[in-house]
C-alpha cells in the first residue's frame, strides 16, 4: 500500500520536507501492511461501489482466491447472500458501522463457510463515500461446535426423554407385575385353600412346606404340628407314613395309589414334582377321597349281584328245562314240537343276551372308572382274552395269531381287569366280525420304552375316510359295518377308548376301506 | 360204589333238573335247599363234589365256603360255583376261598355242568 505521491511544482525545502514525510508515510504503510498481514483477521477494503479494492493475507487464506483473483470485483460475489451483502454495504452508508453479520462464504473451491461480517465506511472530509473497511471473521468452527452441540443436545434430550419414558413404564410394568403376582398368589392361595382334594407341598429336603384345609381334615392331623417337619419326621401320621413307605422314603412319583386309612377312610395319592424350566422345585402331594367310590362299588356290586340273580334264575329254568326236553331227556317228542321248542329256547338265549348286556356294569359306566386297578403281567392278560375269542375266529374260518414281541421283557402295568379285558374282547371281537372268511388277525404286544403298545390288526373291510373322525363316538356304527352284522350297539370303540384313557393310555388307529383296520393302545407300566 | 355229589341249591327246578340229569349219569346225588343245611350235609355225607350257589337262604355260598375252608375235615372236597351271579370281584373271591370252577347258569346248559363234573372228578364209578 502506498499513501503518497511526488507532485510537480515544489520547492527544494518543501521537496526535502515531502520527501522525508514520504519516507515516514511509505515507513508507516509498511509497517500497517505488516501489521495487517500478520493480524489473524480477514479485512479488505471496497471501493464505494462495493468493488474490492485490497484483501490481506488473513482472507487469501480463508477465502482460497488470491489478490489478483477478487481485486475489482463486487464483494459480493464470494457469499452465497449476494443481495443481503448488497444491503449491507448499503445500510453502512447510511449508518457508518455494522458489526458481526452472519454470512456464508462461498470459497474458490465451493467450501460453504459461515462468518461473521464488520463494515465500516470510510468518508472524506465533505462526508463523501470513498470506501468501505471490510472485516470478516471464520466462525464455521464455531458453527460446526454449535450445530454438533445442538445435536449432541438434541440426542441427549431424546435419550434423557425415552429414559424417562423407559423408566416410567418399568415402573408401571413392576407395579403391574407386583400387582399380577399377588392376584395370581391370592388366586392360587384361594384355589389350594378350597381345593376339593387334599394338597401337601414339600420342599426338596423332605420338609413340609404347605398343607391345605382337605388334607389336614382326610390325615386328621394339624397343621401347626406338621408345617417345617421332614416326611419322615411326620410318621405319628398314619397317611403320611403310610405315604412315605409306599415311596420307600424317597420323593418319589406314584399315580393313584389306594391307602386305606381305617374302614371308612379310603385315599388315592398321586405324587408329582412341581418344576419350573424343567427344574425341580418342590414335590407335590394329591390326596383324593375316594370312600364314597368304594361305597358305591360296594352297592353296586351288592345290586348287580342280586339283579343277576333275580333275572337270570327264571331265565336258567326255562333254558334247562327245555334243553333237557329238546334233548329226550324227558321222553320223546314228534318234530313239529321239536322245531316249536327249538324256537322258544334261541329266544330265551336272546332274552339271556340281552340281560347278560343290561348286567355288564362296565357297559353301564362306559368303561370310565377304573375302581379295581391290579398289578399284573400284561402278557397273561392279553393271553386269556385272546384264548376266549379263538372259538369265534375258528368258527369264521380267520387266521388267528397273537405275537408277544421280546416276550422276556417285563410288561408290568396296573390295571382293573374287568375294564381292561372288556377293552381288548372289543377290539378284537370287531376285528373278527368285520373280516371276512380266509381274513387274517394279528395280535401284537409290544414293550416301546416306558409304555406297552396292544395292537390288534386285521384284513377286514375297514373304516370308510369320511367316518373315521366319528369312529369313537358313542353309538356310531360305520354305514359299511351296519349292513354286515346288526347285532352291534355302537359302544365298543367307546368304550375301549374310555377305559383306555381311564389307565392313562391313548388309542388309535389306521385303517383303509376293503384293506383292513389295525387298532392300537397303549398303557403306562409300572416297571 | 358211585361218587357223590352234593348240590346246595334253593332252586327246587333247577335242582330237580340236575338230580335228574346227574343221577341219569351214575353219581349218587343229595341236595341240600340253603346254606345251613348244606354245610351240615357236607360234613354229614362227606361228598366227592360239592355244586354251590353263591345266593341261598340261611347262609350264603361264600359264608359257606370259609366255613368249610376252616374245617380241616372237609376242606379239601371241590367246590363248583354255579350261580347266576358272577362279577369278577365274586370271581375273585372264590378263587380265594378255593372254589375250582364257576359256572353261570344261563350260560350253561346241564349237560355242559354234567362234563365240568366229569372234569373235576371222573365219572360216576
Amino acid at each position: 500500500m502506498c499513501f503518497f505521491r511526488s507532485k510537480k511544482g515544489q520547492t527544494s525545502e518543501q521537496r526535502k520536507e515531502i520527501l522525508k514525510i514520504k519516507d515516514d508515510l511509505n515507513e508507516i504503510a509498511g509497517y500497517l501492511n505488516d501489521f495487517l498481514d500478520f493480524l489473524p483477521l480477514a479485512i479488505c477494503d471496497l471501493s464505494p461501489s462495493g468493488a474490492i479494492m485490497n484483501i490481506n493475507k488473513e482472507l487469501e487464506v480463508l477465502s482460497g482466491f488470491y489478490s489478483l483473483d477478487i481485486v475489482g470485483k463486487n464483494f459480493s460475489e464470494i457469499f452465497l447472500e449476494k443481495a443481503r451483502i448488497q444491503e449491507l454495504i448499503a445500510q453502512a452508508r447510511k449508518k457508518g458501522v455494522i458489526k458481526s453479520q452472519e454470512f456464508t462464504l462461498n470459497s474458490k473451491s465451493d467450501k460453504r463457510i459461515s462468518v461473521n461480517v464488520s463494515i465500516a465506511a470510510r468518508r472524506d472530509k465533505n462526508e463523501d463515500i470513498i470506501g468501505y473497511f471490510v472485516g470478516v471473521i471464520d466462525i464455521s468452527v464455531l458453527g460446526e461446535i454449535r450445530s454438533k452441540m445442538e445435536k449432541e443436545l438434541f440426542v441427549r434430550t431424546a435419550d434423557l426423554e425415552q429414559s424417562r419414558a423407559a423408566l416410567l413404564n418399568m415402573l408401571e410394568d413392576t407395579e403391574l407385575a407386583r400387582a399380577r403376582a399377588e392376584e395370581e398368589k391370592k388366586k392360587t392361595e384361594t384355589i389350594f385353600t378350597n381345593f376339593v382334594d387334599g394338597l401337601l407341598v414339600f420342599d426338596l429336603n423332605k420338609r413340609l412346606e404347605l398343607i391345605n384345609p382337605k388334607a389336614e381334615t382326610l390325615l386328621s392331623a394339624n397343621k401347626k404340628e406338621l408345617i417345617g417337619k421332614k416326611i419322615d419326621e411326620l410318621s405319628f401320621v398314619p397317611g403320611i407314613k403310610m405315604l412315605n413307605t409306599k415311596m420307600k422314603g424317597e420323593l418319589k412319583e406314584v399315580f393313584r395309589q389306594e391307602l386305606v386309612l381305617g374302614e371308612k377312610l379310603y385315599l388315592e395319592v398321586t405324587t408329582n414334582f412341581i418344576l419350573a424350566q424343567n427344574q425341580k422345585m418342590a414335590f407335590l402331594v394329591i390326596l383324593h377321597d375316594i370312600t364314597r367310590e368304594k361305597e358305591i362299588e360296594q352297592i353296586k356290586s351288592q345290586f348287580v349281584s342280586v339283579a343277576a340273580h333275580q333275572l337270570r334264575t327264571p331265565l336258567s329254568i326255562i333254558k334247562w328245562s327245555l334243553d333237557m326236553v329238546l334233548k329226550g331227556d324227558a321222553g320223546k317228542i314228534t318234530n313239529q314240537q321239536k322245531d316249536f321248542l327249538s324256537k322258544t329256547f334261541q329266544t330265551n338265549e336272546r332274552l339271556i343276551r340281552i340281560i347278560n348286556d343290561l348286567l355288564n356294569v362296565a357297559r353301564i359306566e362306559e368303561g370310565r372308572y377304573v375302581y379295581q386297578p391290579k398289578i399284573l403281567e400284561f402278557n397273561e392278560l392279553v393271553g386269556q382274552v385272546f384264548d376266549s375269542l379263538k372259538d369265534l375266529a375258528k368258527i369264521k374260518k380267520l387266521s388267528f395269531k397273537l405275537n408277544i414281541v421280546d416276550s422276556s421283557k417285563p410288561k408290568v402295568v396296573k390295571v382293573d381287569i374287568e375294564k381292561m379285558s372288556l377293552a381288548m374282547k372289543n377290539l378284537l371281537e370287531n376285528a373278527i366280525n368285520y373280516t371276512k372268511g380266509g381274513g387274517k388277525i394279528l395280535v401284537q404286544l409290544e414293550r416301546k420304552d416306558k409304555h406297552l403298545e396292544f395292537s390288534v390288526k386285521d384284513t377286514g373291510v375297514g373304516i370308510p375316510k369320511e367316518h373315521q373322525a366319528r369312529i369313537f363316538s358313542k353309538f356310531f356304527r360305520s354305514a359299511n359295518v351296519i349292513k354286515m352284522e346288526t347285532d352291534g350297539s355302537g359302544l365298543g370303540l367307546f368304550i375301549a377308548k374310555n377305559v383306555v384313557e381311564a389307565h392313562g393310555g391313548k388309542i388309535w388307529f389306521t385303517s383303509e376301506e376293503n384293506k383292513g383296520t389295525t387298532f392300537f393302545f397303549t398303557l403306562p407300566t409300572v416297571i | 360204589m358211585a361218587k357223590k355229589i352234593l348240590i346246595i341249591e334253593d332252586e327246587e327246578i333247577l335242582l330237580d333238573l340236575l338230580k335228574r340229569k346227574l343221577s341219569g349219569m351214575g353219581y349218587e346225588v343229595f341236595s341240600a335247599p340253603d346254606g345251613a343245611s348244606g354245610l351240615e350235609a357236607i360234613k354229614e355225607i362227606m361228598p366227592d363234589l360239592i355244586l354251590l350257589d353263591i345266593i341261598l337262604p340261611k347262609m350264603g355260598g361264600f359264608e359257606v365256603m370259609e366255613k368249610a375252608q376252616n374245617d380241616e375235615t372237609i376242606s379239601n372236597i371241590p367246590i363248583v360255583i354255579i350261580s347266576n351271579s358272577g362279577q369278577p370281584v365274586e370271581l375273585d373271591k372264590a378263587k380265594k376261598l378255593g372254589a375250582r370252577d364257576w359256572l353261570i347258569k344261563t350260560d350253561f346248559n346241564p349237560q355242559e355242568v354234567v362234563e365240568k363234573v366229569i372234569q373235576q372228578i371222573g365219572l360216576a364209578n
